[in-house]
């Protein structure tokens, strides 16, 4: 589509110094549901948008428990999010299996993100095509982390992924302080189920079908709500009037600026995929 | 540790499977299992017992000095208490170089972690599971490491107190001794830890601890009259080098501990002077 | 197929001395285990012990699997502890996979087969396996260090093993009784004689003292308790 001598391969730089294959990467990240993740003192929380990829197919997973203590929800590629999950499940259980305390989020991020990383300078690889939303609670509280298909990964207060998540990062960056603070779960919930609705298709109502919600924090292991108490957090929110000025998705949903023909090296402002400096 | 592929070399060299003349072109010599690969199977330099408590807000254990080639007192001042990092000391009985060799792979964890720089430092808890875990693989190798490992700290969860010994069997309590001490210290400390409703101060372990390696040194033909004591708390904490140290001390007076090696020198002369005098009558 | 040739050499009839690393070692404890209707007790000592050595007197020989179903294992320490270890990470493994929590018989049947993987440098342990089953009903799974295993309705292990075992007989199973109608029991008198019989178990066996640690598993989850026995 939007082919150019430079991109054949991951492992060929283009002149601007950008690696057009993992930036490619990172636009599989954008054809998944939307997930949001969100943090106070206490609790970690990830919600997400489930598709039905037809009439007779159920939701999609989007949640993925990988310890007692840590879970991921993911946007992309759902095939690559099962092997790099399944690689998460063994670096905990073989942490906790030489250590006996569970791993701390931190650790298990480099490992992960080293491992991607890996895939993105070999020419017979190709870079993951899902993101990760981690969320995790350790000796040093809860955590957000965010792993982009460049490998490239950030610790966030809050963060959202996927389809039309701008919207949502949009109501995070607003509310920033709030969620922070916010003193109970249920406020934490709240923020996070409008946030996501903020990135919902226009056509679709968040119902306890298509979204899922997990918690964890201080004293509560990993879990993955029921419907039931979905609805109930749900109800809460559903009941307020849809914010207006809700732009169809934002800026990120619209198709990667075309890699320029180099040269010229006048381009527009890409979406930077990796940190250059 | 022995290099495999270097061994191997000086087995083919040496070796029967050199041409055999008296083997057909289909025949297959069996050789026996080789005997390049030897394995522990007695300590070489041995050291004596360690003792350690629990006491109110910390942990405190202790361990002489001396080295042992069979009951030969040949080294007098090995200090095998070795600090971890801020929260964890541990130490052996058992093998002197097995000692050494865990705490070279100790030590070059810390360091790895200290790479990491996550602010997460390797507590009392996990090591003593790592240990486990190391002494186990390696007796299931049948290659044990020859100690009984003693891992004493202090961090958020309070003090630790474990042990492991050569096949991976570990535990946890309040009073733990290695060697002779399991016998002759165990009941003295848990009589102290009852005593003290299991509350003591930190003065009231030091000087349990002190009397146990007071009493090993009277029964115990292995082991010095001095030692080295380490002591864990919330005070460690502070990155101040070898805080948690307490002076070696001695049971005895200058006067006695000198009257006592005087008179261990003055049997070794006699026994050399009886030695001797016998060859001239044979 | 050649004959290994018999060398000849004085080195093959040199006494080589016999070995002085065993890879096992006895450290004693008991375990006893019963199954009711709707539910399952089992009960451990806390005495960790070598010899005339006593290493702790606060070690239970207990482990949770689950909700639902608790390990019991005594005999070779260092393996008790690397078993249980193995079949944790094994319980949280198959959850992660199945998206569901093992159930009494899988765990029972896996512990089996975790054992008998090791059939030629076996784990030296005595384990006995209990819980509630899928219909809510008491189970106690026992089994030999290389696997076999047997479901029955109540089973004791461990050093003190054969002593308490024709005392369950008798009184449980009412073995031996004439003119026994009633052969059901409660979960009280269940725990009444899981603390009788290991009174006794102290005062015969050196290995089984302390205390004992008894975890009764019922459909609302595990109780605990705790019992004092003697120390000498």
């Amino acid at each position: 589509m939007f082919r150019n001598q430079y991109d054949s391969d991951v492992t060929v730089w283009s002149p601007q110094g950008r690696l057009h294959q993992v930036e490619y990467a990172m636009e599989a990240v954008k054809l998944g549901a939307a997930t949001v993740g969100v943090k106070n003192k206490q609790y970690a929380v990830l919600v997400a948008l489930k598709r039905a990829s037809s009439e007779l197919s159920a939701h999609q997973k989007k949640i993925i428990p990988l310890d007692n203590h840590i879970g991921m929800s993911i946007s992309g590629l759902t095939a690559d999010a099962r092997i790099l999950s399944r690689q998460m499940r063994s670096e905990c259980l073989s942490y906790s299996y030489s250590y006996g305390t569970e791993i701390p989020i931190i650790r298990l991020m480099n490992k992960i993100s080293n491992m991607m990383q890996s895939s993105t300078q070999r020419y017979d690889r190709r870079p993951y095509g899902v993101g990760l939303l981690v969320a995790g609670f350790d000796a040093d509280g809860p955590h957000i982390f965010q792993i982009c298909p460049s490998a490239n990964l950030y610790e966030c207060r809050s963060m959202a992924i996927g389809a039309r998540s701008q919207s949502a990062r949009t109501y995070l960056e607003k509310h920033l302080a709030d969620i922070g603070n916010s003193g109970t779960l249920t406020d934490l919930l709240k923020h996070a189920l409008r946030a996501l609705r903020d990135s919902s298709p226009n056509d679709t109502e968040l119902s306890s079908k298509n979204v899922a919600i997990a918690v964890v924090g201080k004293d509560t292991p990993l879990k993955e709500l029921s419907e039931a108490d979905t609805q109930t957090y749900l109800d809460m929110i559903l009941s307020e009037e849809r914010r207006s000025g809700d732009t169809a998705g934002g800026s990120d949903d619209a198709p990667p600026p075309p890699p320029p023909s180099d040269p010229p090296a006048q381009d527009p402002t890409p979406v930077v995929a990796m940190e250059t400096q | 540790m022995l290099n495999i592929s270097d061994a191997m070399t000086s087995f083919e060299r040496n070796s029967i499977r050199s041409n055999d003349s008296t083997l057909e072109d289909h025949q297959v010599k069996i050789i026996k299992a080789p005997d390049f690969l030897t394995r522990t199977l007695y300590p070489m330099t041995t050291t004596a017992s360690v003792v350690g408590i629990k006491f109110n807000n910390g942990v405190a254990i202790a361990a002489d000095v001396g080295g042992y080639y069979g009951s030969l007192n040949r080294f007098k001042s090995l200090d095998r208490l070795y600090k971890v990092n801020n929260n964890i000391v541990m130490t052996t009985t058992g093998d002197y170089a097995d000692f050494q060799y865990m705490r070279e792979l100790i030590q070059q964890k810390v360091i790895s972690e200290e790479i990491l720089d996550d602010s997460f430092s390797l507590k009392a808890f996990s090591l003593h599971t790592w240990l486990t875990r190391l002494m186990y693989n390696r007796r299931s190798k049948f290659d044990p490491l020859w100690n009984n490992v003693i891992v004493a700290g202090y961090d958020n969860n309070g003090p630790f107190l474990g042990i492991v010994d050569k096949l991976g069997m570990s535990y946890e309590d309040s009073c733990v001794a290695t060697g002779m001490g399991g016998y002759l210290a165990t009941p003295l400390l848990r009589d102290v830890f009852e005593r003290g409703k299991g509350n003591l101060t930190k003065q009231e372990a030091h000087a349990a601890l002190q009397k146990c390696m007071e009493i090993l040194y009277y029964r115990d033909t292995q082991s010095l009259p001095k030692v080295n004591i380490y002591d864990f708390g919330p005070w460690s904490f502070t990155n101040c080098f070898n805080k948690n140290k307490i002076e070696p001390f001695r049971f005895l007076s200058d006067e006695l501990y000198l009257y006592y090696s005087a008179k261990q020198f003055l049997l070794a002369l006699l026994y050399l002077f009886n030695f001797f005098f016998r060859q001239a009558v044979d | 197929m050649a004959m290994p040739r018999s060398y000849g050499g004085l080195s093959d009839y040199r006494t080589v001395p016999a070995p002085s690393f065993s890879p096992y070692s006895e450290n004693g404890g008991s375990v006893v285990a019963v199954a009711g209707d709707d539910f399952a007790i089992i009960a451990s000592d806390t005495r960790l012990s070598t010899g005339f050595q006593i290493y702790t007197r606060n070690q239970s020989k207990l482990f949770k699997l689950s909700d639902k179903t608790i390990l019991g294992s005594t005999g070779c320490w260092c393996d008790v502890l690397s078993l249980t270890r193995l079949v944790q990470t094994r319980i949280k493994m198959y959850q992660y996979d199945h998206n569901k929590v093992m159930s009494t018989p899988a765990v029972a049947q896996m512990l089996s087969v975790l054992l008998y993987y090791k059939r030629f440098f076996p784990y030296y342990v005595a384990n006995i396996l209990a819980g509630i089953d899928d219909n809510g009903k008491g189970v106690v799974y026992s089994y030999d260090p290389i696997g076999h295993h047997e479901s029955s309705k109540f089973r004791a292990g461990g050093t003190a093993g054969a002593l308490l075992q024709p005392l369950l007989d008798n009184q449980l199973g009412m073995l031996n009784q004439e003119n026994v109608q009633d052969k059901t029991y409660t979960l009280e008198k269940a725990h009444a004689i899981v603390k009788d019989v290991f009174i006794s178990a102290a005062e015969r066996d050196i290995f089984t003292g302390d205390r004992i640690s008894i975890n009764i598993i019922t459909k609302d989850g595990i109780r605990e308790d705790s019992f004092e026995l003697r120390k000498d």
